[in-house]
């Protein structure tokens, strides 16, 4: 993704996390200064009052919509140590090219497909409980939304 | 970037690939909803990593490639008139209408401006009294609370030079729509991370529990959706069908309330046209009656504009996972980025677009 072409050309379809690095207040709104690799946007806080100098933000269209959460955000590594140190398939794969350690997108790269068929079952390979998130919390007021009458 | 590109990882990638065919003993197909997640399916190669027995199918959350087409038309007869500074994202402008886009109407001398945020458009109303502006207020629930405060600051501010053109959409009475029609496949759904991120997951437990899906708030990373597409298998596996949250670090379940508070205030549910799909019911949002004098619509006399698509557009049969842009006769030929028939081949979230860009002959 190129952050100085979508900043240059926004689109209202990305939402990128951002660094908050200043907050300050414009015309009673809670607004600050958001880093993104090296770019800083203002970014309007008044849907992350809990946000702090330092915490990471997701924004949309200049406004952050949420804090990330950097616990949960590890959740998925852990997941993979797990699965990683249940597994002795460190050769196998799945058979695509990968380019250094990130993927890359596969414009003009051949990619090999996997082999076809489900891969035979290896024992206790499979990864463990993924993570949940049981509990029914309160929700807005349904009437919320609804038309004038 | 940090909560980007270790999203990205080839290793673990790879990991959740081989889990996802360990997991898979017979066929089945998820949806995923939104275009972004499509992009980086297509972008990246997902789908060809998962084992043949998953299919994945292409959702309608695509707000570019929805927007019904008579609001484009509404939105160039606005642009063109004299005086109007029209605000817009950058995704909406090469949109095409009946018979132009924005990108035409600028080109010809109107005064089209992209903008990063809607607050962008409400700071060019006060810098400009002498001028009537009006911002295109687009999307899913994503970008509702943006173009919420931008019409409470405009009220707040009482500037009577600015207006809103609103045309959003709203994505579980779309899930909705999908399950029930006749020639449905989807058995199980990646909900829209950012969508979610707003709305939290309240509207969702009724559509898993009345239709038997599985519905998983999924990321937009390789990681995120391929750990998406991993729960939701699993869940298939398991014959459950219960919403969950791949996608924590952003998406608390009760949603972000204070968003919902000030969309709340200022929008109401309508009916929504979609375009390619037809009218779905309570699925849209328009300015309530307390913020009427802020309706572009009204203001500019527009209402009365109807418009019908193209016939050789597919675009509905694509939004709804029933045909691949592959299937389309005008792919790649009578329609391509530079000269559209519809919008998903011009949206950089759409389908046709993001299969033009990577996958240019069927696979």
């Amino acid at each position: 993704m190129s952050l100085c072409k979508h900043f240059k050309d926004p689109l209202m379809c990305l939402g990128i996390p951002g660094k908050l690095v200043e907050v300050h207040a414009q015309d009673d709104l809670p607004m600050g200064k958001v880093e993104f690799g090296g770019i800083l946007k203002d970014v309007c806080l008044a849907y992350t009052p809990e946000a702090q100098v330092g915490d990471y933000v997701l924004v949309h269209v200049g406004f952050a919509i949420s804090r990330i959460d950097e616990a949960e955000a590890n959740e998925v590594f852990s997941l993979l140590k797990e699965m990683g140190d249940l597994s002795e398939s460190e050769e196998e794969g799945s058979g695509f090219r990968v380019q250094g350690s990130a993927l890359e997108p596969t414009v003009g790269v051949a990619v090999a497909l996997p082999p076809p068929g489900i891969a035979a079952k290896t024992g206790g390979g499979s990864a463990t409980a993924t993570p949940t998130q049981p509990g029914n919390p309160s929700s807005p007021d349904p009437q919320a939304l609804t038309p004038d009458p | 970037m940090k909560y980007v590109d270790e999203y990205r990882d080839a290793a673990g990638v790879r990991q959740l690939a081989d889990a996802i065919r360990a997991a898979t003993t017979q066929p089945w197909n998820i949806m995923e909803i939104c275009g972004g997640q499509t992009h980086a399916i297509i972008r990246f190669g997902l789908d060809e990593m998962l084992p043949r027995e998953i299919t994945l199918i292409h959702g309608p959350g695509c707000p570019v490639c929805v927007t019904p087409i008579e609001i484009i038309d509404k939105a160039v007869a606005i642009a063109g008139r004299p005086g109007v500074i029209f605000c817009s994202f950058g995704d909406m402008l090469r949109v095409p209408g009946s018979q132009k886009d924005l990108f035409t109407v600028k080109s010809e001398g109107g005064d089209v401006r992209i903008v990063y945020s809607p607050m962008d458009a409400v700071a060019l109303a006060r810098k400009n009294p002498e001028r009537q502006v009006v911002f295109f207020a687009v999307g899913f629930e994503t970008t509702a609370p943006a173009n919420a405060m931008a019409v409470a600051q405009a009220a707040k501010l009482a500037l009577d030079n600015f207006s809103a053109l609103v045309s959003h959409v709203l994505v579980p009475p779309a899930i909705r729509a999908v399950l029930s029609s006749p020639s449905n496949r989807v058995q199980g759904f990646l909900a829209a991370g950012h969508v979610c991120t707003v709305t939290g997951v309240s509207e969702y437990r009724p559509i898993a529990e009345q239709y038997r899906v599985p519905i998983v708030v999924t990321g937009f990373e390789p990681l995120d959706i391929l750990q998406g597409v991993l729960m939701c298998v699993k869940q298939l596996e398991q014959g459950r069908h219960e919403v969950e949250n791949q996608y924590a670090r952003s998406v608390r379940l009760e949603g972000n309330l204070a968003a919902l508070r000030q969309m709340a205030e200022v929008f109401q549910i309508v009916p929504r046209k979609w375009r390619g799909i037809g009218q779905i019911p309570a699925s849209g949002l328009a300015l309530r009656q307390s913020y009427a004098k802020y309706d572009a619509q009204r203001r500019f006399g527009v209402e009365h504009i109807t418009a019908e698509e193209p016939a050789e557009c597919i675009a509905g049969e694509v939004l709804q996972g029933h045909k691949k842009p592959h299937d389309c006769p005008a792919f790649g030929l009578r329609c391509t980025p530079e000269r559209p028939l519809g919008a998903p081949m011009v949206s950089s979230e759409g389908a046709c677009a993001a299969y033009y860009r990577y996958r240019k002959r069927g696979h």
